[in-house]
């Protein structure tokens, strides 16, 4: 499961990691799209781009629509049987309540890993704005990745990575710059934690 | 449950005077962005983000924001040779802070000016 503030770059990280395991790993591969707002925008580029998206509409898989969230997670693991199934958490949702979904009612899954996505570049002002939900995302998640690395400063990197560790000793920081890719040694570690 | 954020969405269907070409229509599109971005914006950060998806047939363009100033493109292959008669433009903003008439106030504003 993929979290992370608003923009801070889950669909692109999703669209990298489902390239690199359909097209190098030969996995079968299903994204589960949830977007705040009427209108679906990501599913829409994913599967332009070929990709297998089931996108849920009108609400957040965290609190209105838990119900959506077991349907489609279990009419996917009876249809496709994929290896991996990509959830992306709309920008608001705290991973824990989803976590609590999946496991109660999810078919057909041996392993959760839920790792979310840090916007560096905007880190020290969505800190000040929003601190709950950003340190919350963090807060639950088995990997941290601190993106945009290439647009922000080292005094924002230096100041997330504290926080991170400060509120999530347990979890892993993986520095990333995601626009051109997801570079090798953070996907090796990312799988290691996944199949752990 | 969830701090109070906003999402306004919008699909239009744009009617230009004349065919755009990529180019134009990318142009129009950036600048609505932009344009939301600049009102929404706190801090110097867009405290959510502001994303388009516009298609005609086969060819497409994601749009998206989260500062003020930027906007970052990803266009299909076939995009930036085509031509665009009536594209069709979705719209999604989502944003913590203002309130819902505000921003659909300004969405609404800023998509009046297009070509309809
Ligand atoms: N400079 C930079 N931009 C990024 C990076 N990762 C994502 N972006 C951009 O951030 C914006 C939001 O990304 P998106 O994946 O749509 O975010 P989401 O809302 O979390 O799904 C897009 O314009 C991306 O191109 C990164 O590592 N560096
Ligand atoms: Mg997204």
């Amino acid at each position: 499961m993929v979290s992370g503030f608003l923009g801070s770059g889950k669909t692109t990280f999703i669209r990298h990691l489902a390239g690199y395991l359909v097209v190098q790993k030969e996995q079968r591969v299903v994204i589960i799209e949830n977007e705040a707002g009427e209108v679906g925008i990501d599913d829409r580029f994913l599967a332009r781009e070929g990709f297998q998206v089931r996108e849920i509409y009108g609400g957040c898989i965290c609190c209105q629509l838990t119900g959506e969230l077991t349907l489609a997670v279990n009419q996917i693991a009876e249809r496709f049987n994929p290896d991996w199934l990509i959830i992306e958490a709309t920008g608001i949702a705290r991973p824990s309540t989803i976590l609590n979904t999946l496991r109660k009612y999810g078919k057909g899954i041996d392993n959760i890993f839920t790792l979310v996505i840090a916007d560096t570049g905007r880190w020290e002002e969505l800190s000040e704005i929003m601190p709950e939900l950003i340190f919350a995302q963090i807060a639950e998640a088995d990997l941290v990745i601190a993106g945009k690395i290439d647009e922000a400063s080292e005094s924002a990197l230096q100041s997330l990575m504290a926080k991170a560790k400060e509120i999530n000793p347990r979890a892993e920081v993986l520095p990333a710059s995601l626009i051109k890719g997801i570079e090798e040694p953070v996907l090796r570690r990312l799988l290691q934690h996944a199949y752990a | 449950m969830h701090m109070h954020e906003t999402a306004v969405s919008r699909r239009v269907e744009l009617r230009p005077p004349r065919p755009l070409s990529a180019g134009e229509l990318e142009g129009i599109v950036s600048r609505l962005l932009l344009r939301l971005a600049e009102g929404l914006s706190i801090k110097g950060v867009v405290p959510g983000h502001i994303k388009a998806f516009v298609t005609e047939g086969e060819p497409y363009a994601a749009f998206s924001c989260t500062k003020p100033g930027k906007v970052v493109t990803r266009a299909s292959n076939d995009w930036s040779g085509s031509v665009f008669l009536k594209p069709s433009l979705s719209l999604n903003v989502v944003v913590f802070g203002p309130a819902k008439d505000e921003v659909e106030n300004l969405v609404d504003g800023c998509l009046a000016d297009l070509p309809q």
